[in-house]
């Protein structure tokens, strides 16, 4: 028996159901080689045991304020799978072809509605999530030197690493160049601002006529404000950015006004601030994504003391009031 | 980022402390996914299993007070999960491939053989300690990062500018050394 073979079987890392099928058979013709199995699956898994300390200590030291917070007690979900992320294809983006003069390649183009996301794979094997209100522009197949995509909206990148051919994500205003990484891009043409999140690997931001203006490294972000044309990093949390794409927003010390910009592409609603004031009022917390939006705002209600009220349009809650509890 | 011991953390989980769960979530939600999807091989499985350990820890956080180290409370708590998972699955996908049929078996029998108890949470770190120290300080390193930072051998080999071959080596390596220093731990097959 190929070594080899047997340990990539331990770690789910045969995918051919011929070599499968041979470990298998291995295995289960006699209870030594059952027993090697057995000994190697359980070791991999103790190699990841470690006492509380250690794996705080090994996490990258983030120090959070512990003042006062309002915090959304929102983990508690029984009845939901956390990672819904279907594929929306037939129902909810829009494909369509063209040719590109300069070349042959022939370019598809998925658009991903508000209230809705998407989990696609490129030719090279990168695999992307789509946020809502998102439309990239990709080859069907990759040719040449450059991997290139378009974005506008917010996606997660998984690269497949290949630094023959690097890989280029542009969007109106900045271009993110890499080999091959993870990492998160918030190009809103609503916003004011793009945000590259690195999570591993490197990057380097480029104007789109192929300018070097930064490099980033892991954990960290990059702001670039459109207006004022400034490139601003800084440490980041990156799970902060890059939650949405495992159905779930995180939130630390955010603003409801910000929040609800957020629900807005999430759920597909427009949100009306009756009160101006409650805008400031920050929030910590998870949210699952696959929440009624219903009992997000109740919870709002009864941990922030802000009522809200529905306009049904189409049978569905689509106009949400927000204002101050009245006392 | 809170920073309490694992005693003050147990105590304040145990008074359904909001903050201190988001804390355990932070800590420990990678690790057992990487735990339940070494297992169960669907990551949409596995993130149901995680997800269901914390639902059981936030509801019954008054049991928080017997619990001593909470790493084995975890993994055993996820242990449980998946195995109780497997069953089901064996259950009511009977169209399951003849395959996974038969590799969830043997997951199911690696896991009820798997110790989780605060014991080898206890004696892994010294266990890992001494065994390590054998090693290169690369070799180490190497192990160390796929270990702890749930890092891909091609994201190692990159970072360190080393090629996947020798990645992979030096993993293997560490665990022929592990192997013997773990032993008693490791499922011995009763006949």
């Amino acid at each position: 028996m190929n070594k080899e073979k047997l340990h990539k079987f331990t770690l789910n890392k045969l995918s051919k159901e011929s070599e499968i099928e041979e470990v298998l058979n291995w295995i289960e013709s006699s209870e030594e080689n059952k027993q090697e199995f057995e000994t190697l699956k359980n070791l991999w898994a103790m190699a990841g045991f470690a006492n509380y300390e250690d794996y705080a200590g090994k996490k990258s030291c983030k120090t959070q304020k512990l003042g006062k917070k309002r915090v959304i007690p929102m983990y508690l979900l029984k009845y939901a799978a956390i990672f819904v992320l279907a594929f929306f294809i037939g129902s909810t983006s829009v494909y369509f072809l063209w040719n590109k003069e300069s070349n042959e390649l022939v370019w598809n183009e998925i658009i991903i509605p508000d209230g809705e996301s998407a989990e696609i794979y490129l030719s090279d094997n990168t695999h992307i999530w789509l946020n809502s209100n998102s439309k990239l522009t990709y080859p069907q197949k990759f040719e040449g030197k450059t991997r290139d995509v378009k974005l506008s909206g917010e996606a997660y990148f998984d690269v497949s690493h290949n630094p023959e051919n690097p890989f280029f994500v542009q969007t109106p205003e900045l271009t993110v160049a890499v080999k091959g990484t993870s990492f998160n891009v918030q190009a809103y043409n609503s916003d004011d601002e793009v945000n590259v999140t690195l999570i591993k690997g490197k990057v380097s931001l480029q104007s789109p006529k192929g300018k070097f203006v930064s490099e980033l490294s892991p954990g960290e972000n990059a702001k670039f404000d459109l207006t004022k044309k400034t490139i601003s990093l800084s440490k980041a949390d990156t799970e902060f950015y890059t939650s949405w794409k495992d159905g779930y927003l995180v939130f630390k010390n955010e603003t409801l006004e910000d929040i609800v910009r957020k629900f807005e592409r999430w759920y597909n609603i427009t949100v009306i601030f009756d009160d101006e004031e409650i805008k400031q009022i920050e929030f910590t917390g998870t949210i699952m994504k696959n929440k009624p939006i219903d009992q997000i705002f109740n919870i709002l209600k009864y941990t922030a003391g802000i009522d809200y009220s529905f306009e049904i349009i189409n049978h569905k809650p689509s106009i949400i009031h927000l204002k101050k509890k009245s006392m | 980022m809170l920073n309490l011991t694992e005693k003050e953390l147990i105590q304040n989980l145990a008074t359904g402390d909001s903050l201190a769960f988001a804390h355990v979530v932070e800590v420990y939600q990678e690790r057992l996914l990487h735990f339940s999807f070494h297992y169960l091989n669907n990551r949409e499985i596995a993130r149901d299993v995680v997800q269901d350990v914390f639902t059981v820890i936030w509801e019954e956080h008054k049991k928080f007070h017997q619990v001593k180290n909470l790493s084995s409370w975890l993994f055993t708590l996820t242990k449980n999960q998946c195995l109780k998972k497997i069953e089901h699955l064996k259950v009511a996908q009977k169209h399951l491939g003849r395959l996974q049929h038969k590799q969830l078996n043997l997951s199911q029998d690696s896991l009820s053989h798997l110790d989780t108890s605060p014991l080898i949470f206890n004696e892994i770190d010294s266990i890992f300690r001494q065994t390590l120290g054998k090693l290169s300080p690369q070799s180490r390193r190497i192990f160390e990062m796929s270990r702890f930072e749930n890092k891909k051998n091609r994201e190692i080999a990159d970072e360190l500018n080393i090629s996947i071959k020798t990645v992979e080596a030096c993993i293997t390596k560490a665990l022929k050394v592990l192997r013997p220093a773990l032993k008693q731990y490791l499922p011995v097959v009763f006949f």
